[in-house]
């Protein structure tokens, strides 16, 4: 399952199609994408996806929707207590700032100044099945 | 003899100074994630001291209202559940959040940004925020 030990980073820049359904080996800002995918039409979710060997930074805060995994992913530093990166919504029903994602997989990917939100069994799921190191 | 000659920095990387240098922004459109990627490329993790009038702040971005930071006559955002902008951190740091202290909004805008903080912040931007479509066009916090 996931954890948050650090693998070695790989710095690669190029060019995206921000509607592509599979992002290999990239690394770039979520926001980025996010703004990217908006205005190339693709609305704002970013759906569909699979995401492997991404190193994906922020600043910004995931809205983990369904259908969306993670597999073998760094969730990057969180001070040996995974909640440093947790966020809920307080109004449970929408998370205005934050950048949703639906139905998308992350393998292998690394995260960095990422914070995650989402509904109560997902935050849950995290906390019970992400192991923590630093 | 050695070459002295400093190194050159790029356009991007001048830019980015330049606005980290900055303390005042008016009538403008403000990025805040590329605000913050500034920031943190210059190696200062919060904004901090900054005054905002009259601008755009647009995200996707959850900002961090850390100590002195203020709003005054500012539009949150058009929503009809004032919650909705607003984030509980679940430890004792947070991740991914745009950190502000000491900074000034003064009849701005905000776009697709939520807000996280302490209980009594949340428990205050509750109580304060006025609905966009209750007020007169610049909106109050209260």
């Amino acid at each position: 399952m996931a954890t948050d030990q650090s693998p070695p980073r790989q710095v690669e820049m190029r060019e995206m199609d921000p509607l592509g359904k599979t992002f290999s080996g990239g690394h770039f800002a979520l926001f980025d994408l996010y703004r990217a995918n908006i205005q190339a039409g693709g609305g704002a979710i970013i759906e569909g996806r699979e995401f492997t060997n991404c190193f994906i930074e922020g600043p910004a805060v995931m809205l983990v929707l369904e259908g969306t995994h993670f597999d073998g992913v760094n969730f990057g530093p969180s001070g040996g207590d995974l909640r440093n990166i947790l966020f809920q919504p307080v109004s449970g029903q929408r998370a205005i700032g934050a950048i949703p994602v639906r139905n998308c997989t992350f393998t292998n990917c690394q995260f960095h100044t990422l914070g995650i939100t989402g509904g109560e069994d997902l935050l849950r799921t995290l906390i019970e099945q992400v192991k923590t190191t630093d | 003899m050695t070459d002295n000659a400093p190194a050159t920095m790029s356009p991007d990387e001048a830019f980015g100074r330049a606005l980290v240098a900055r303390t005042s922004f008016e009538k403008e459109a403000v990025w805040l994630p590329m605000l913050a990627v500034h920031h943190w490329n210059a190696d200062i993790m919060a904004i901090d001291g900054k005054t905002f009038t009259d601008c755009v702040i647009e995200g996707p971005a959850v900002m961090a209202v850390m100590a002195g930071t203020s709003f005054d006559s500012c539009n949150m955002g058009t929503t009809s559940d004032v919650k909705t902008l607003l984030f509980k951190p679940m430890g004792q740091k947070m991740a991914g959040v745009v950190g502000m202290s000491n900074c000034k909004f003064i009849r701005c805008r905000f776009a697709q940004v939520g807000f996280t903080g302490s209980d009594d912040l949340l428990n205050d931007l509750t109580a304060g925020i006025v609905r966009q479509s209750d007020v007169a066009p610049t909106g109050t916090l209260a």
